[in-house]
């Protein structure tokens, strides 16, 4: 399976490459009012808005590094009944796709109750590479407010 | 603006460098371009500020629509067959194999079947695509020394029937829209302007490009 691979902060992590459409430089957002810090806004991409979510603010509660190799991941975010939607994703240190196989994440044995979307941990030569599960990145009402739009006029 | 420490061992121990004992990973990579420490310090380079236009130029960029190429563009295979370029559509095309000894094939008198090839192991069914067309070949071949001919061996396939045809040289994949199309003018031959759809005028060349459907279908009625 192929994986992008990407950093936060010191920490190296990956998700499965065919989870993502894009990946972008970091550009300017249109910041969310009274959103949660992580989501870092809106990208106007190609006449189409699209949420982003800062990884490092949601795994570190530190905004991401504004480096040329900060990129904005963007994957295909499952939604309710079969459908999804294009979401942002900011992290450090985008610059390469790795190799990997699923059994080669094995569970860390910690849990955490804040990072459901932390899976398994897989070790090569260079460290430990943690498995981001997309979907389970956004806490419900998180994924409400940038997604749930029923009954809402525009 | 923070300095990066890179560690350019590969201008002491690695093939850069003038050190008399050279890296020991050369063994296995041969050239530092190969090797996982050089890639990564190149990757580093990146971990760096942005310049201050870089977020402001693709911010504009991104919020541009995507240029528009216009709809539909086809784009299609083009090779040369004596002196004649012709097209088919890509979506036909399986591989490109070197030229290859084309076994004949006994009792098959066939006036284009020219017998079976080896493609990957397997055996194909050859055919002269120029027979077919009636296109003379003009057996001239071009063996100048140290040139490679051009020669190659096209393998379509289509409904799970592969063929395989040689052609003289190949152009590669063009794009072109729908309109740009040409008619077939009257004055070609008979049995080529039957499979040939249209015309593309690519660089003042003009090429055919054939009727895979007419053409598949004569083919495996007369032969296979």
């Amino acid at each position: 399976m192929l994986l992008l691979h990407f950093e936060i902060g010191e920490g190296k992590y990956a998700l499965p490459a065919e989870r993502v459409l894009k990946v972008l430089p970091y550009i300017r957002l249109k910041k969310i009012p009274r959103a949660p810090e992580f989501v870092a806004g809106f990208m106007n991409y190609r006449g189409r808005l699209i949420p982003v979510v800062d990884l490092c603010s949601l795994i570190l509660e530190r905004p991401c590094n504004p480096f040329l190799s900060t990129r904005i991941i963007l994957i295909d975010y499952p939604l309710k009944e079969g459908e999804s939607a294009p979401l942002g994703l900011i992290a450090e240190c985008v610059t390469e796709a790795i190799h990997g196989n699923t059994a080669d994440f094995v569970f860390s044995g910690i849990k955490h109750r804040d990072t459901p979307f932390l899976g398994g941990v897989a070790l090569n030569e260079e460290g430990m590479v943690q498995f981001v599960e997309t979907n389970l990145l956004l806490p419900g009402h998180v994924r409400d407010m940038l997604f749930n739009h029923d009954g809402i006029e525009a | 603006m923070d300095q990066i420490r890179i560690e350019d061992c590969w201008n002491h121990a690695g093939v850069w460098g003038n050190q008399a004992e050279k890296c020991p990973r050369l063994k296995d990579v041969i050239h530092c371009r190969n090797c996982e420490i050089y890639s990564r310090a190149g990757r580093r380079l990146l971990d760096r500020p942005s310049p201050a236009e870089y977020m402001e130029e693709w911010t504009r960029i991104l919020a541009s629509g995507i240029e528009d190429k216009g709809d539909n563009i086809c784009s299609a295979f083009v090779f040369r067959i004596g002196e004649e370029w012709l097209a088919l559509g890509v979506d036909l095309i399986r591989e490109v194999a070197e030229m290859d000894v084309i076994h004949s094939l006994p009792h098959h008198d066939n006036y284009f079947v020219k017998g079976v090839v080896n493609i990957r192991g397997k055996l194909e069914t050859c055919i002269s695509l120029g027979d077919v067309l009636g296109i003379k070949k003009g057996k001239q071949k071009d063996k100048r020394a140290g040139f490679m001919s051009p020669e190659r061996l096209v393998v379509i396939e289509r409904d799970g029937i592969c063929l395989v045809f040689p052609v003289s040289e190949i152009m590669g994949i063009i794009r072109y829209q729908p309109h740009a199309l040409e008619d077939v003018p009257v004055t070609v031959a008979k049995s080529k302007a039957a499979y040939t759809r249209n015309m593309i005028n690519m660089d003042g060349k003009e090429i055919g490009l054939l009727d895979e459907e007419r053409l598949f279908d004569f083919i495996i009625r007369s032969a296979l």
